[in-house]
Order: structure tokens, then C-alpha cells, then sequence
């Protein structure tokens, strides 16, 4: 907010050597008189309390001396100024030349509007901080709890009993352990690029099948310990296409997009997870979107809870541990790509990845 | 037979010469009389130019003098205020107009010197 904004060059004047009593009824609808003489140069402004303190003829002998605000004052200045002389109206400076009128009214509304504006900020940006800090205790305890859970339950074994243990409690520990990594390089990762560090991008080539298989076991363990019944259906018409990029940040978008739209919808709902080639196979458009459609058995990856001996205590993860828009769309832009949501008014959504495509390098 | 009355006025008259501006020596406005420093002092520009300097005052009641450069040649301004401040100005209500004959006379102890030869 420039003070050259609010500046008032159709201001009402009169003449130095006017009578008070021609002017009386002007001052009483305007509230104040703008002095300017024949030469066109600013002699004073006259208000009625001038006219109370000095009841002259002419209204330039009514005149008091009032506070001059320059171009370059500072917010509470020029309030202090408007507060030391009771004029609703001051004159604005530059360089000594006469620019025009700062009403005290319009600064007073600018300024109120502002802090207005200023506290609703503060107040989202103190509950999304609250948000945040309470996902991530929870996508921290997660992992750990599952960990600490399942080698208690396999310290307690008996030696013959150890031999029976499931293979699938050594991949649950070990891929608990995995998601705990990956949420603190999260972490790692999110605090480097708000601070604007640069960021290293690694490019490998994958088959695009693989990376839908790390996001279905991920979201398959998650769903262990929560109550969240939302099925998720990766659709890939070619399993055997690749994609040569920064696998990791691929992976790292769609989790992120995934696990927003999981928060979206409600339980029960299937969010399909594709992608198209664009512009003639010059760009891969991934997309994560809710889906009212009938999905067979087979096809998904059913996300609901599963018996288990493990009892948690910590609430449901509806609110899971996800990144806004506009820091998935920094982790986006370290690959060129861009990230769009779109809605309509049934409640569908459908975010976006699009990016350059490359199959594979040729080395 | 129609009466006619003659009508018949009095009036008492008098005239006496006066000169422009009403005031010759120094003038005196109070804050709140009708006419302010620049009426006036535009008003004796037009009559006598150049013959009178204009001071504002920080006074309670007086906003502004006009002293005659006559008498500022006899004395300092400083002395004239001061003198002003101390003789007149507690006689002066805010909404007056106020004339000051100052007539200035100086003298001398004594005056010596040689003849020239």
C-alpha cells in the first residue's frame, strides 16, 4: 500500500481572500476547504474548527497551521499526524511540491481492511501449521508403533514358535520402516525446498506398472491401522511402458495426491490412479481422481482394515499426512511438471501431473 | 378639507478629517477579532505600501502587530514587543482591535566634541 494510492486530486477549493461567510455552507458539506491561490499554489486547508479558533473574515486569516504528510511517511506516522491535528483532510508532499489530499477516512478504511486480511492469514496459516504438526506426529508414530509392535510380538515368541512366524510380519516391519524413512526424507526434503535450497534431482528409467505396485503396497500397509474403507484402482493399459525420470519424485507427487484425495472422499469411495500420453507422446499426464464406478475384486487394491492382533491407539487417519497443493507443486517443478485440480459440482475431483515424457534414455 | 402633513427630519451631523489606515504608530489584533493578519495586512499594502511590518505574536489573546517602519528606525523590534507585552497586551480581549499612539522621544545625557578649526 503506496500512500500515492489513496492520494485525492479532485479535492474541494477556494480562493485565499474569500469571505468565510460566502464559503459557510461549502465548509459545512465538505468538511474542509482546500486553499489554493491565483498561481495555483497550495496555501492551507480550512476546516470549521478553524473558524471556532480564529473567526476572522477572510478565509485565509481562519486558517490554522496543520501536519503535512510526505510520500515516503510510514503507516503509524501518518496516523499520528492525522491524530495531532483535527483536520479530516491533510496535504501530501513530495519533494516540496503539492501533490494532493490524503482523506483521513479512506486511509483509516485501507488500513483496517488490511489487518483484516493480515489476521485471517495469520489464522489459516496458524491452523495449517496446527494441522500439519498433528499429521506428522501421527505419520511418524505410525511406522513406529507398527515397528516396535511387531518385534515386541516376535520377542515374545517361543523358539519354536519363531520358526512359524509369517513372512508377512518381517515385510510389514520391514516396510514400516521403510515408510518412517521416507516420511522423515519427506520432512528433510519439504524444509530444503521452502528455503529455497537447491534441490538435486536424480533420473533413472522404470516401467510405470512398478511405481503403481510401491504406491498400492504403501497405501495397502497404511490402511492396516486405520479405518479407511476408500479402494484404490490403478489403471495401466500398458504394463510394460516406461518412463525416464526422477523415479523418486514421481513417486513422492502421486503419494501425496493420493493420499489428499483419500482425505476427500468418503469411506467406501474408489479413487482410480492412470495416465495419458499427451502431445503426441511428448508429455505423460498422470491423474488421481474419484470414480463412482463399479470396480471387480480383482482389479483393486482394497484398502480396508485387516484382522490383526495389533491394537492401536491413536485416531483413524482420515487426516492423513499430506503436503498442500502448493508444495507438491514445488516437488513438481524439480521435474518440469505441473499440478492442477479440477472439480465439478457432483463432488468429483481429479488432480493432475503433467510432464515431459521420455520412454527411455539410450546409453 | 384635506390635511397635509410636512414631514421633517433631524440628524445630527459631524465630520472630521481622518487618514488611511486609521492608525499611524502600531496596530494590535486579538485572536478572534473579525479581521485577520493577511486582510489587514493586504488592506494597508494597497493604502501605504512597504510602511508596515507585520509580527505574530505568541500570546494567549493578541495574534499579530503591525509596527510602522518609522518607529522600528527608532527602536528594536525586541524592545517594542517586550515593551508591548508588559504595558498593553494584558488590556487586550481576543476579539479586539486595538490602536497604539507610540510616540518615541530620545534623548541625550550629553552631546560633546571638539570645534573644527
Amino acid at each position: 500500500m503506496k500512500i500515492e494510492d489513496f492520494i485525492l486530486f479532485d479535492y474541494p477549493k477556494i480562493m485565499p481572500y474569500v469571505g468565510i461567510l460566502s464559503i459557510e455552507n461549502k465548509l459545512k458539506e465538505n468538511e474542509y476547504l482546500v486553499i489554493i491561490d491565483e498561481n495555483n499554489n497550495f496555501q492551507g486547508i480550512l476546516t470549521s474548527s478553524d473558524i471556532i479558533s480564529r473567526p476572522h473574515k477572510l478565509a485565509i486569516d481562519c486558517m490554522t497551521d496543520k501536519e503535512i504528510i510526505l510520500t515516503d511517511d510510514t503507516y503509524p506516522l501518518l496516523l499520528d499526524k492525522f491524530k495531532k491535528t483535527p483536520s479530516v483532510a491533510l496535504p501530501v508532499f513530495k519533494d516540496g511540491k503539492f501533490l494532493g489530499i490524503l482523506e483521513k477516512n479512506t486511509i483509516i478504511q485501507k488500513i483496517k481492511s488490511k489487518m483484516d486480511s493480515f489476521q485471517k492469514e495469520a489464522e489459516i496459516s496458524q491452523s495449517i501449521k496446527t494441522e500439519f504438526l498433528n499429521n506428522f506426529s501421527h505419520e511418524l508414530r505410525t511406522p513406529l508403533n507398527q515397528i516396535i509392535g511387531f518385534m515386541n510380538i516376535i520377542s515374545e515368541l517361543s523358539s519354536d514358535d519363531l520358526d512359524k512366524v509369517d513372512d508377512q510380519y518381517y515385510s510389514i516391519v520391514k516396510k514400516s520402516s521403510e515408510q518412517f524413512l521416507g516420511t522423515m526424507d519427506d520432512l528433510i526434503e519439504l524444509s530444503r525446498i521452502n528455503s529455497g535450497e537447491e534441490v538435486q534431482i536424480f533420473k533413472d528409467c522404470s516401467i510405470i506398472e512398478s511405481i503403481f505396485n510401491n504406491l498400492s503396497e504403501y497405501f495397502e500397509i497404511k490402511a492396516q491401522y486405520t479405518n479407511n474403507k476408500t479402494k484404490l484402482h490403478f489403471i495401466n493399459p500398458d504394463k510394460t511402458r516406461t518412463i525416464y525420470s526422477d523415479i523418486k519424485r514421481i513417486k513422492q507427487i502421486l503419494f501425496h495426491l493420493i493420499n489428499n484425495s483419500i482425505k476427500h472422499v468418503n469411506e467406501g469411495s474408489v479413487i482410480e490412479i492412470c495416465y495419458t500420453l499427451i502431445n503426441e507422446e511428448q508429455n505423460i499426464c498422470f491423474q488421481v481422481r474419484n470414480s463412482e464406478k463399479l470396480i471387480l475384486d480383482s482389479d483393486y487394491t482394497n484398502i480396508k482394515i485387516k484382522d490383526s492382533k495389533i491394537s492401536t491407539s491413536y485416531n483413524s487417519l482420515q487426516n492423513g499426512f499430506d503436503f498442500g497443493l502448493g508444495i507438491i507443486q514445488k516437488i513438481a517443478d524439480l521435474i518440469n511438471g505441473k499440478i492442477t485440480f479440477e472439480t465439478d459440482s457432483n463432488n468429483n475431483f481429479t488432480y493432475s501431473l503433467e510432464m515431459p515424457y521420455i520412454a527411455e534414455v539410450m546409453k | 378639507m384635506e390635511e397635509q402633513s410636512d414631514r421633517k427630519f433631524s440628524a445630527q451631523l459631524s465630520f472630521e478629517e481622518v487618514r488611511l489606515p486609521p492608525f499611524e504608530d502600531i496596530l494590535i489584533l486579538g485572536k478572534k477579532c473579525p479581521q485577520g493578519k493577511h486582510g489587514v495586512f493586504k488592506s494597508i499594502e494597497f493604502l501605504i505600501p512597504n510602511e508596515f511590518e507585520v509580527f505574530e505574536i505568541n500570546d494567549e489573546f493578541v495574534e499579530t502587530v503591525f509596527i510602522n517602519n518609522r518607529v522600528l528606525k527608532k527602536m528594536e523590534k525586541d524592545e517594542i514587543l517586550k515593551i508591548l507585552k508588559e504595558k498593553v497586551f494584558p488590556y487586550v480581549s481576543a476579539s479586539e482591535i486595538i490602536k497604539v499612539d507610540f510616540k518615541l522621544r530620545i534623548y541625550y545625557d550629553s552631546v560633546g566634541g571638539e570645534f573644527a578649526k
